[in-house]
């Protein structure tokens, strides 16, 4: 009580206009104080709170997408090591075809090999096409250019297409060729089916075979050269 | 008459206003404060707003979530690249490797309806109707004859695949619609879309003339690994940054799809450009589409 009194007392005996310019003072100060935490208060509410990961920021969002992982490599790297594949591809009617299309993604291989350049294929292994990769661009197909060599897979002798086929040579290998006389014999399987005296070899399809569908192949000047498909 | 109304008009609204100084005067000493007291005020104004900005030096609240990105490739320059995307519809065989590659390299969700790209069939028959299918996009190939409906049996006058994917329009109206600013251009020309800002709200699927976007589904690994936002082509933007060729141009077997930047003289895709006079199509929808297609794809659009 006596403390306060004695302030109020204090203030009395200060020049009115002093009195008035100490409030004013006081005053601008609070509200300097005022603004700065305000100025602060937004900014650290922007740092910290989640929505500065909304933020529109298009130099960080474009490295963010230039940042993802590749699964696709350029197929002009394989050559430093399958030189012989690829040499034959240059001659061959697939040169303009890179290695990927067929055997899928590589990069993880490149990488592999780069890293182990001897024992690559011991890391990361590269696909032998299926038969479905050929299918794929040699199937008929309506709306295909006419100069695309295409076979009709149900008329065409589907074993596995690489039996007969090499796709980075282009040479496709023939059948043999039936030696024998036809006529008057049995059903070819009754010789040339598994359990016969001269068995087919093991690339054949296993089902039951027709006669036609095994003269298709080794009739003399057939075979895949002269059919509807080269490689 | 004339000078007599002048006056009128001038004095009227002058004693209407006018009230005397004497009155006014208590009201303005009471509102005032010294000269001294209103500098120094604004000093302390202008100290509170200087002080906060040099807080702000050493308390980084206004970093940006770009910041702490360095360069990926410090070589690249997007302002420098001209890209430029070719198309041949002569050409494609409709293999559909183009569309797994993208999936496969972009990790683009399985089901069909989720595509970056696709390979149309544009059948026309001779009763001069045109017939389009693209059976799971073409991402297995094509059957024989068309699928579209009421194309089975109809002899055929003509037929072609046409491989599609974004414009990459110069004018693109799904960055326009969006309404949270997610898709942009970027300085290459690129259209992209910040999947944090994304809210998957459709309206660019909507808007695209092309039909180039889709939103991914909930809980699959999608390309930037937020589900349930727009997604659409980039022209494999992690892939042109590191020097790489997009992976459906990489894969296409007879070079269908070209890719490069004009502005490398030792790229031959302005050699190819100049020679073949490829233009992209449908550009009376006014977007400036920058795909360049060759063959019958423009003789129909």
């Amino acid at each position: 009580m006596k403390t306060t009194s004695r302030i109020s007392r204090f203030w009395e005996s200060v020049h009115p206009r002093t009195r008035r310019g100490t409030v004013l003072a006081i005053a601008a100060v609070g509200a300097g104080a005022l603004v700065l935490s305000g100025v602060l208060f937004v900014g650290a509410a922007i740092a910290w709170s989640p929505y500065v990961d909304f933020s529109v920021n298009r130099e960080a969002n474009a490295k963010q997408w230039a940042a993802l992982s590749m699964s696709f490599d350029d197929s002009s790297v394989c050559a430093k090591c399958h030189t012989p594949e690829a040499a034959k591809l240059l001659a061959a009617p697939h040169k303009n075809i890179g290695c990927q299309s067929c055997h899928g993604a590589l990069l993880e291989h490149s990488t592999a090999a780069a890293e182990n350049p001897q024992n690559a294929t011991a890391t990361v292994k590269v696909a032998v096409p299926t038969d479905a990769v050929c299918i794929r661009c040699h199937a008929q197909t309506e709306a295909r250019p006419v100069t695309l060599k295409q076979i009709v897979p149900a008329q065409h002798y589907v074993s596995q297409c690489l039996e007969c086929h090499n796709p980075h040579s282009g040479i496709a290998n023939r059948p043999p060729v039936v030696q024998h006389p036809l006529d008057n014999l049995p059903y070819c399987l009754t010789c040339h089916g598994p359990q016969g005296f001269k068995a087919r070899n093991q690339r054949h399809p296993s089902g039951e075979l027709t006669d036609k569908e095994c003269i298709d192949c080794h009739a003399a000047g057939r075979g895949p050269e002269n059919s509807q498909v080269t490689p | 008459m004339i000078e007599q109304q002048t006056a009128a008009v001038e004095a009227a609204p002058a004693d209407a206003i006018l009230i005397p100084l004497d009155e006014l005067a208590p009201a303005i000493t009471a509102a005032s404060v010294s000269r001294r007291a209103f500098i120094g005020f604004g000093l302390a104004l202008a100290g509170g707003i200087v002080g906060a900005g040099a807080l702000a030096q050493y308390f980084p609240v206004f970093a940006s979530a770009g910041d702490e990105v360095s360069p990926i490739v410090p070589s690249y320059n997007p302002a420098t690249k001209a890209w430029t995307f070719v198309v041949d519809t002569s050409a494609c065989i409709g293999c559909g490797l183009c569309v797994v590659a993208c999936k496969e390299e972009n990790h683009v969700p399985e089901p069909a309806e989720f595509t970056r790209t696709w390979i149309e069939r544009h059948v026309t028959t001779t009763d001069g109707s045109l017939y389009i299918d693209s059976p799971e996009d073409g991402i297995n190939g094509f059957p024989k004859d068309s699928t579209a409906p009421g194309a089975a049996g109809k002899p055929v006058v003509s037929a072609y695949f046409q491989p599609r994917l974004c414009m990459q329009c110069a004018e693109p109206p799904c960055v326009g619609v969006c309404p949270v600013s997610a898709t942009y251009k970027t300085e290459d020309g690129v259209v992209l879309v910040d999947a944090r800002r994304c809210i998957g709200c459709g309206y660019c699927v909507t808007s695209c003339p092309y039909g180039a976007r889709y939103l991914t589904p909930a809980g699959e690994d999608t390309p930037a690994g937020t589900p349930g936002v727009a997604d659409k082509c980039t022209w494999c933007y992690h892939r042109i940054n590191k020097g790489q060729k997009p992976a459906c141009v990489e894969i296409c077997p007879v070079k269908a799809r070209q890719f490069g930047d004009a502005n490398d003289p030792a790229d031959p895709i302005a050699g190819i450009v100049k020679a073949t006079n490829p233009a992209p199509f449908h550009t009376e929808w006014g977007t400036k589409p920058r795909v360049l297609y060759l063959g019958p794809a423009l003789e129909e659009a």
